[in-house]
């Protein structure tokens, strides 16, 4: 379907999105926001085409669904550009492009940096696996979705403070306290997500071997992100404004941080990685699996 | 069609004068009677607010038509005042500049603030007086409803009408839904019970505010605003406890040094260390130390804050003020067309009529004279039809002039040189 559609086609239009979003600092564009949504539609389109051509009709690598790093980077940057397009029907107006189509991209990036790399490997436990993978996915979409309103929250917040210099400011933000719920639901969602991939992992590998090797760096580090994201969440549930706080903001971008590191650990110790060559019939056991060393 | 409008506003006459010439509604419906009583074959319609008094007239005649002196003193005279006193402050204005003044009033181009969206709903209120009294017919129905029509489209069309300009207004629509995505589930403390304080109150409910709470110094008058706004009051002794509960903060009381210490705040504030607040501080001198807007999630807003947002909206407004005008012109120039379109129907009525008339007159003369010669039918109706062709071909080449000159300034004098050169009568003689 549509085969010709390749990765630059919605990166191109990513860009050209970002760039409208960046030039409303300097140009005033009639029809502005009806090219963005156009432009990004066009993005998610080819986005889609290529997401169904990847993961249901490729046959050139023998990868199953969601079972390498590139299928699962184009994911949850197709889920991200899902969340920016309710944004920008929702107000057109905001900003919010310059914050998640970065974000957006670098997943892309991250995932072409991988692709043809080795594939998660392939396990029998079908369930436990599909959740593992799936909560990891999500909470890592979350995270990244979080630091776009954090980053967010701080800046309206820094204009805001600064009053008298707002006439200079032409980049319009969603409001404070709608930046807050976004950072709130992201906590919240990420940690909901993060413990079900613990717990999804912890019995995939009690399936499997009867036992955690709690000290390999991959499960170390996921646990110790988990544990971050429940202290952040428990601080932020104790904050009872409708403006939250800045501390809502650093604690979303904390995470991002957390979650950079834990990413960085995962690819270097090859955490739910094997050998090219192992490679498994079951559609389920395709997906990514993180917890199996 | 002939149109007038006489008036005393606020770009010329003084607050003390307008008072005197202001008319309430039941003045303005006994006016009004008295003006039909007077003028009979006038239409008009009076429009009193605090920033003007303007009568508006309409008439096809000319002869029974008022001379701006007549409406002027109509006016004064109303009142029992001396016309020569406000003589030299009156507007009064003929034909289309009538009808352009009226629709830059109502789209509030005219207003002391333009902009301002109340002058729209006087205007409307002034047309439905009027309409009550019946002192209005054709000419006036379509000229107010083309102002209200004009009104809306300079309101969509330019942005004259969407920046606010006054100090509360400001703080609540642009400066609060910057922080607030709805103002239901918040709370709002007003500090002071003046004037500013029931303003921004007012604001705030038209924006949904419901969890509202007052401090006041007096807790009577507290309490008499809280029964208007269906608030909670509390005493001035629970000041910073309500500060801190609050998402919102207005502050404009009448004291002379800040009520609320940054020292004092930032012991408060310990007790909730995560909780943002808005403080918008509409007293001078101000209620809050300028320091409290250096404590972390704290936003303070002052009058000089808002007053440079109400100055830059002014600026904003006066952008627009080109486009509006033209806006205007385009929709004067058409309805005066519109207007002399009509006016042309009836005189090419009037003169179809009396071709037809004369025609029937002589071709009945022709046909009694020509009896005796005993023509046939055939005859008959081939004279009937060069009749017809004779006047037909006579008033082609005015019709043709009338029809390619329709929307040019010439259309008028082309009529009315139609009406003279054929004598069609005065009574509907276009202006």
């Amino acid at each position: 379907m549509l085969s010709g559609v390749t990765v630059s086609c919605f990166v191109f239009s990513y860009l050209v999105v970002m760039c409208m979003e960046a030039a409303r600092v300097y140009l005033k564009i009639p029809g502005r926001n009806t090219l963005l949504i156009c432009m990004l539609i066009a993005g998610l389109f080819a986005h889609t085409i290529f997401l169904v051509n990847t993961l249901f009709f490729s046959d050139a690598s023998n990868i199953k669904l969601l079972a390498d790093w590139f299928q699962w980077s184009v994911v949850a940057a197709w889920c991200l550009t899902i969340a920016y397009m309710v944004l920008v029907i929702r107000n057109p107006a905001n900003a919010s492009g310059l914050f998640l189509i970065p974000l957006i991209l670098a997943l892309i990036g991250l995932g072409t940096l991988m692709r043809g790399g080795t594939p998660f490997v392939p396990t029998s436990e079908g369930l436990w696996q599909v959740v593992h993978g799936i909560s990891l996915l999500v909470g890592t979409m979350f995270i990244c979705f979080g630091v776009a309103f954090g980053m967010m929250y701080l800046l309206q917040s820094m204009r805001l403070k600064s009053k008298g210099r707002r006439k200079k400011a032409k980049l319009k933000l969603p409001t404070l306290e709608f930046l807050q719920s976004m950072n709130r639901l992201s906590l919240f969602a990420t940690t909901l997500a993060l413990a079900f991939g613990m717990l999804s992992g912890v019995a995939l590998n009690l399936q499997r071997s009867g036992s955690i090797d709690w000290l390999s760096p991959g499960i170390l580090s996921t646990v110790a992100l988990f544990v971050w994201t429940l202290i952040a969440t428990v601080l932020e549930i104790s904050a009872k404004s409708s403006l939250g706080g800045r501390r809502s903001a650093y604690l979303v971008i904390a995470n991002f941080v957390f979650m950079l590191a834990v990413l960085g650990v995962v690819l270097v110790s090859s955490h739910g990685q094997g050998n090219v060559a192992q490679k498994s019939t079951s559609a389920t056991e395709s997906i990514i699996s993180e917890v199996n060393s | 069609m002939h149109w007038a409008m006489v008036g005393w506003s606020h770009h010329e006459t003084p607050v003390e004068l307008r008072e005197r010439l202001a008319f309430s509604n039941d003045q303005v419906f006994d006016a009004l009677q008295q003006f039909k009583q007077r003028f009979p074959d006038s239409e008009s319609v009076l429009l009193s607010t605090c920033n003007r008094v303007e009568l508006y007239c309409a008439s096809q005649e000319k002869k029974s038509f008022p001379q701006h002196e007549e409406l002027c003193r109509f006016l004064t005279d109303f009142h029992g005042l001396q016309f020569a006193e406000l003589q030299s402050k009156a507007t009064t204005l003929s034909g289309e500049e009538s009808i352009h003044h009226l629709f830059t009033v109502a789209a509030s181009l005219d207003s002391m603030i333009i902009g301002e969206a109340q002058i729209l709903s006087q205007v409307k209120a002034a047309y439905e007086l009027a309409c009550r009294g019946e002192s209005v017919a054709t000419n006036m129905h379509r000229v107010f409803q083309r102002a209200a029509l004009v009104a809306k489209r300079v309101a969509n069309e330019t942005e004259i009408h969407k920046k606010r300009i006054s100090v509360p207004s400001v703080a609540v629509s642009e400066i609060a839904t910057e922080f607030f995505e709805r103002f239901e589930d918040k709370k709002i403390l007003l500090i002071g019970a003046g004037e500013m304080g029931t303003e921004t109150l007012k604001y705030l409910k038209d924006f949904g505010a419901t969890k509202i709470s007052i401090i006041n110094r007096s807790l009577e008058r507290a309490k008499a605003l809280a029964t208007e706004f269906e608030a909670e009051t509390y005493p001035w002794e629970k000041l910073y406890s309500q500060i801190m509960a609050s998402d919102m903060v207005v502050s404009t009381t009448g004291a002379n040094e800040p009520i609320v210490t940054v020292e004092e705040f930032q012991k408060a504030r310990s007790a909730h260390p995560a909780r943002a607040v808005l403080i918008l501080d509409l007293a001078v001198p101000r209620d809050f130390d300028a320091e409290i807007s250096d404590v972390s999630d704290t936003y303070l807003y002052t009058v000089d804050d808002l007053q440079e947002v109400c100055q830059r909206n002014v600026e904003a407004r006066k952008a627009e003020w080109p486009k509006a005008k033209k806006i205007v012109q385009e929709e004067t120039k058409r309805f005066l067309s519109e207007s002399s379109h009509r006016g042309g129907g009836s005189t090419i009525r009037l003169l179809r009529e009396q071709a037809e008339v004369i025609k029937k007159s002589e071709l009945d003369r022709l046909l009694n004279k020509l009896d005796s010669k005993d023509l046939d039918e055939a005859t008959k109706k081939e004279l009937q039809v060069a009749f017809d062709r004779l006047v037909n071909k006579l008033l082609h080449p005015p019709m043709q002039s009338l029809r390619e000159n329709a929307d040019t300034h010439q259309h008028a004098s082309l009529l009315d040189a139609l009406r003279r050169l054929f004598q069609l009568g005065e009574s509907e003689r276009p202006k």
